[in-house]
C-alpha cells in the first residue's frame, strides 16, 4: 500500500516538483531537496480532491511554500530530507544558448514564477494569484514586465518603464 | 507571446528525474510511510531549537576554529521588543569567536531586504575591568563586514548599546547594515547571501578638545574573525505594486510600488510631472538641501483602528533621494525610505508587526493591504 501510494506520487509529481525547485531557488540540488520535502508532506498529509487539477494545484501551492520556507531558512538547506545515502540524479540538459529557458532563468524571481505558472502549467492570473497569495493585479503586472524584459533580452524593442 | 513559450516548455519538459532516481526515491519514501520514527532526525538539535520557534539560522561555512553556541539574543529586549514582528524579521546565529580571553558572540540579526541589523555580545575575562564609557572595535565604522551577491552603496555603522549590568563582564554592541543603492538600481537583499565579519582590536576612547578627536586607548588588541556564514531570516516584506494616482510637491504623479516590513516602508512614486522638481522645491529639508523625499505623510493603519505615522526625521537610515530634480531629461522619480524610530544610538528600535498592518496611506492615498 506504502510502495503504491508513494509510487503515484513519484511518477504524476517528482518531476513537476523538480521544475518547480529550479524555477523558485535555481539551484538543482535544492529543487531535489524541495521535491523530497513535498513528497514527504504528501505522503504523510494525504488529502482527496474531486479531480486531478484540483490536487496539481494543491501540490504546487505546497511546492510554492516550501519554496519560500527553503529560501528564509537556508541552514535546513545542509539536511538530507529522506535517507543519508539517496542522491537523486537529473536529466538536467544544459539550456539552449540564447534559448527561452536560459532567459527565463534570467529574470527576477517574481517574473520568471509567474511566467512559469501561466506559460508552463497554463493557469489564468486570477489562479496564479490564489496560489502565490497575491493580488491579480499585482501577477498581471509581473507577468507584463516579466515578458517586456525578455523582450529585451530576446532582442525585440526597448523596455519602457 | 503565449506560442512563443513552446520552446521553454520543450527546454523545461527535458529537466526531469532520471527512472532509476524515481525508483529509489519511491522505495525510500514507501520504508519512511512503513516507519514514520524516520522522521525524527530531521528536526533542529536542541542547541539551536528557538523557544520562539523562529524558522531562521545562520548556515556555517567551514566550521574549524569557530564555536557555534546558544546564547541570548542580543538585539532582543536590548534593541527591540518581542512579539511577532520580531519573529518576522530574526535569525538566530550563535557564532563565537575567541581572541586572547575576549570571546565575542554573533547572537541574532533583524532584517528585511534593505537593512539588516546584527546583534553582538562581548564576554570579557574574569578579571577584567570594563568601566569606561564606551567602547568600539576599530572605529564606528572600522570593521570589515562583505556580502557575496554585493550590496550596493552597502552603509554600515557599529554602536554600542547600553550596558544594563556594567558588573558583568559583558557587552552588546548592534551593528546597522543598509543598502543604499541608487534609486534605479535594483538592489539585493540581504537575506540568503553569506557574510564575512572580521572586527579589529577593541578600544575606549576620550575626546581630546585640543586635537578635536578621540585619543583611542587599545583594550583587546588583536581581532575576531568570523569567516564566512548565510545571513537567513524569515522574508515578511508586503510587497505591492498599486500604480495608484497621488498628488505630491504640488504636483500628479503615481505610487508605483510600496513595500511594509517590519523594520521599515520604501515608497516609490514616479511621474513626468516631478521632472525639474528642484526649479520650485523649497531648500526646506533639516540638512538645508531640497526638502523633495522628507515631509511626504506615510501613515501604517493596524486592524485595531490604531495607526502610526513614519516620519523620515525618525528614521536612522538612508536610501530616500529624488531623481536630481534639476535635469528634466532624468526619470520624475521620487524613493522614500523610512524606518520606525530612532531611539538607542540613532538605532531603530521599532519593529510593525506587518500581519496587524491593514493599510498604508501615502500622501493621503489610502493602500489596502490586504
Amino acid at each position: 500500500m506504502e510502495e503504491a501510494q508513494a509510487e503515484y506520487l513519484v511518477t504524476r509529481y517528482a518531476d513537476l516538483l523538480i521544475r518547480i525547485g529550479r524555477t523558485w531557488l535555481e539551484d538543482l540540488d535544492d529543487a531535489k531537496d524541495i521535491c523530497q520535502i513535498v513528497l514527504i508532506k504528501l505522503l504523510e498529509h494525504p488529502r482527496t480532491f474531486p479531480d486531478k487539477g484540483q490536487e496539481r494545484a494543491w501540490v504546487i501551492r505546497i511546492a510554492v511554500n516550501e519554496c519560500k520556507n527553503w529560501k528564509k531558512s537556508a541552514w535546513f538547506r545542509r539536511r538530507a530530507p529522506l535517507d543519508e545515502g539517496l542522491a537523486l540524479t537529473a536529466e538536467n540538459p544544459e539550456p539552449e544558448e540564447n534559448g527561452l529557458l536560459a532567459q527565463v532563468m534570467a529574470l527576477p524571481a517574481k517574473y520568471r514564477q509567474v511566467i512559469f505558472l501561466r506559460y508552463y502549467e497554463g493557469y489564468e492570473v486570477r489562479e496564479i494569484a490564489a496560489l502565490l497569495g497575491r493580488s491579480p493585479a499585482l501577477v498581471s503586472t509581473h507577468l507584463q514586465r516579466g515578458k517586456d524584459k525578455l523582450r529585451i533580452m530576446l532582442g525585440g524593442t526597448e523596455y519602457a518603464r | 507571446m503565449h506560442d512563443d513559450f513552446n520552446a521553454y516548455r520543450a527546454e523545461l519538459d527535458r529537466l526531469r528525474l532520471t527512472d532509476e532516481s524515481k525508483q529509489a526515491l519511491t522505495a525510500s519514501l514507501a520504508r519512511r510511510q512503513s516507519n514514520p520514527a524516520r522522521s525524527s532526525p530531521r528536526r533542529l538539535p536542541g542547541t539551536l531549537r528557538l523557544a520562539g520557534g523562529i524558522a531562521a539560522a545562520i548556515c556555517l561555512l567551514g566550521t574549524v576554529g569557530y564555536a557555534a553556541i546558544t546564547s541570548a539574543p542580543t538585539l532582543l529586549g536590548s534593541v527591540f521588543d518581542g512579539g511577532a514582528a520580531y519573529e518576522q524579521s530574526s535569525g538566530f546565529i550563535g557564532r563565537s569567536v575567541d581572541n586572547n580571553g575576549w570571546t565575542v558572540t554573533i547572537t541574532d540579526c533583524v532584517g528585511d531586504d534593505k537593512n539588516l541589523y546584527i546583534g553582538l555580545e562581548l564576554a570579557a575575562p574574569e578579571d577584567a575591568v570594563l568601566d569606561a564609557d564606551w567602547y568600539c572595535f576599530g572605529t564606528q565604522s572600522g570593521f570589515q563586514i562583505t556580502f557575496s551577491g554585493g550590496i550596493p552603496g552597502l552603509g554600515r555603522e557599529m554602536h554600542q548599546l547600553p550596558d544594563e549590568d556594567p558588573a558583568d563582564n559583558r557587552l552588546a554592541f548592534i551593528i546597522c547594515t543598509s543598502s543604499v543603492h541608487g534609486i534605479n538600481e535594483e538592489g539585493s537583499s540581504f537575506n540568503g547571501q553569506k557574510m564575512r565579519l572580521k572586527l579589529p582590536e577593541l578600544r575606549t576612547g576620550t575626546w581630546n578638545s585640543e586635537t578635536m578627536d578621540y585619543d583611542y586607548t587599545t583594550v583587546c588588541p588583536g581581532k575576531w574573525d568570523f569567516g564566512t556564514m548565510t545571513v537567513s531570516y524569515p522574508d515578511s516584506t508586503i510587497h505591492l505594486e498599486p500604480d495608484l494616482p497621488v498628488t505630491t510637491l504640488g504636483v500628479d504623479a503615481v505610487i508605483t510600488e510600496v513595500d511594509v516590513s517590519p523594520l521599515s516602508v520604501y515608497v516609490r512614486i514616479e511621474g513626468d510631472a516631478l521632472k525639474g522638481h528642484h526649479s520650485w522645491v523649497p531648500k526646506n529639508a533639516p540638512d538645508g538641501w531640497y526638502g523633495c523625499i522628507e515631509y511626504q505623510e506615510i501613515v501604517l493603519h493596524f486592524d485595531d483602528g490604531t495607526s502610526f505615522a513614519v516620519d523620515q526625521n525618525d528614521s536612522n537610515l538612508g536610501g530616500s533621494g529624488c531623481s536630481g530634480g534639476t535635469d528634466v531629461s532624468e526619470d520624475g522619480l521620487l524613493v522614500l525610505r523610512r524606518t520606525y524610530s530612532a531611539n538607542i544610538n540613532g538605532v531603530s528600535n521599532r519593529l510593525i508587526d506587518v500581519d496587524r498592518v491593514t493599510s498604508v496611506s501615502v500622501c493621503g492615498v489610502d493602500i489596502p493591504l490586504r
